[in-house]
């Protein structure tokens, strides 16, 4: 599968092992550790689909997700947190994210999200 | 906030941090799985990757044993109404609990424990409590990159916690100083203080609430 993702989670370890399993699988990812991180490396280079941490630091991933949705609304945004609650996910679907999964999740099941979400993107050309 | 608002929050907190420590593990276990599918037949494992990726496992499986101690000693605060706690031991707990909010804020959080601090007989959950929110009314408001100083004085030196906001060097200097009397939370802050016959006393200039158990509060 050839596409290009942006994984952003201010948890370091997880970005950067889950970005190595999906480039073993033909995914280029570039990651990003905040917010702020992202909107930055999204001025440079553009993806197919951003994978998106709900609670960080500084900028929170609602925040992000809005930004993506209004500068970039041909991205697909899939939302990934650890959080129990599903108040904020059904929030971030109103606001335009693709879909909304909880940490940890199977890699299986994260590649199929990323399919659709590139399918939806190409779609939408 | 009452107590089982309180015990949410910090266990909402926490377990969401201990979730992340799964995922890193998951992901860990899941990399060094890829390696060996796919790896070409007889050819050897990338050695210093698999070291490195069982060096995160074992390192996520001690801050997991870590988050889930803290919690652990947080529920058993709840075991007795009454009991002696000593006041390091309290303010390094109520700091560990509160670590996870600042650092969302930005804020870090110092604390200057001493060999021997004072002890108090007090309800433990609610002293914890009463730190926790000392510590949020300071975070409100405060720029990021700030630090937040837990002090305790030695056991002779008097019976008080002292919490001071240390602006970081980004902080807007000339931004207003924000005024703790006028922070809604200030009343819920006096409100427990009240319960647990605590007074809480607060500064502008620096930002400061200093917490006063019944005794010497100020060290005379």
């Amino acid at each position: 599968m050839n596409c290009k993702v942006l994984l952003v989670d201010d948890e370091k370890e997880f970005a950067s092992t889950l970005a190595e399993r999906l480039d073993l699988r033909g995914i280029s990812v570039d990651v990003a550790n905040s917010g702020e991180d992202a909107l930055r490396s999204l001025s440079n280079s553009v993806p197919e689909v951003v994978i998106l941490d709900l609670m960080m630091p500084g900028m929170n991933g609602l925040a992000v997700l809005e930004r993506i949705k209004q500068d970039f609304p041909r991205i697909q945004v899939i939302l990934l947190t650890g959080m129990g609650s599903v108040s904020e996910g059904v929030e971030g679907l109103r606001l335009g994210a693709f879909d909304y999964l909880m940490k940890p999740v199977h890699i299986e099941d994260l590649i199929a999200r990323i399919k659709d979400a590139v399918s939806k993107s190409e779609r939408e050309v | 906030m009452e107590k089982t608002e309180f015990m949410g929050k910090i266990t909402a907190g926490v377990t969401h941090e201990i979730k992340n420590v799964l995922a890193i593990i998951k992901e860990s276990a899941g990399l060094l799985e890829d390696l060996l599918f796919f790896g070409k037949d007889n050819a050897p494992l990338p050695r210093e990757k698999v070291q490195r990726t069982l060096g995160r496992i074992a390192e996520q499986v001690q801050r997991g044993v870590d988050l889930s101690t803290k919690l652990n000693a947080f529920a058993h605060s709840s075991d007795e109404i009454s009991a002696s706690v000593e006041i390091n031991q309290a303010v390094s707990q109520a700091a560990q609990l509160c670590k996870r909010f600042a650092r969302l804020k930005e804020i870090t959080l110092l604390v200057k424990p001493v060999e021997k601090s004072a002890s108090v007989t007090t309800d433990p959950l609610l002293l914890q409590m009463l730190l926790f929110q000392c510590m949020d009314l300071l975070m409100h408001g405060t720029d990021p990159g700030s630090t937040i100083e837990l002090r305790v004085p030695d056991s002779s030196e008097g019976k008080y916690v002292e919490i001071t906001v240390i602006p970081g060097e980004s902080s807007n200097k000339a931004a207003e100083t924000p005024q703790l009397a006028a922070n809604p939370l200030l009343t819920a802050v006096h409100r427990t203080a009240s319960a647990l016959e605590i007074q809480v006393e607060t500064e502008d200039s620096p930002l400061k609430v200093r917490v006063c158990f019944p005794g010497r509060c100020h060290g005379n």
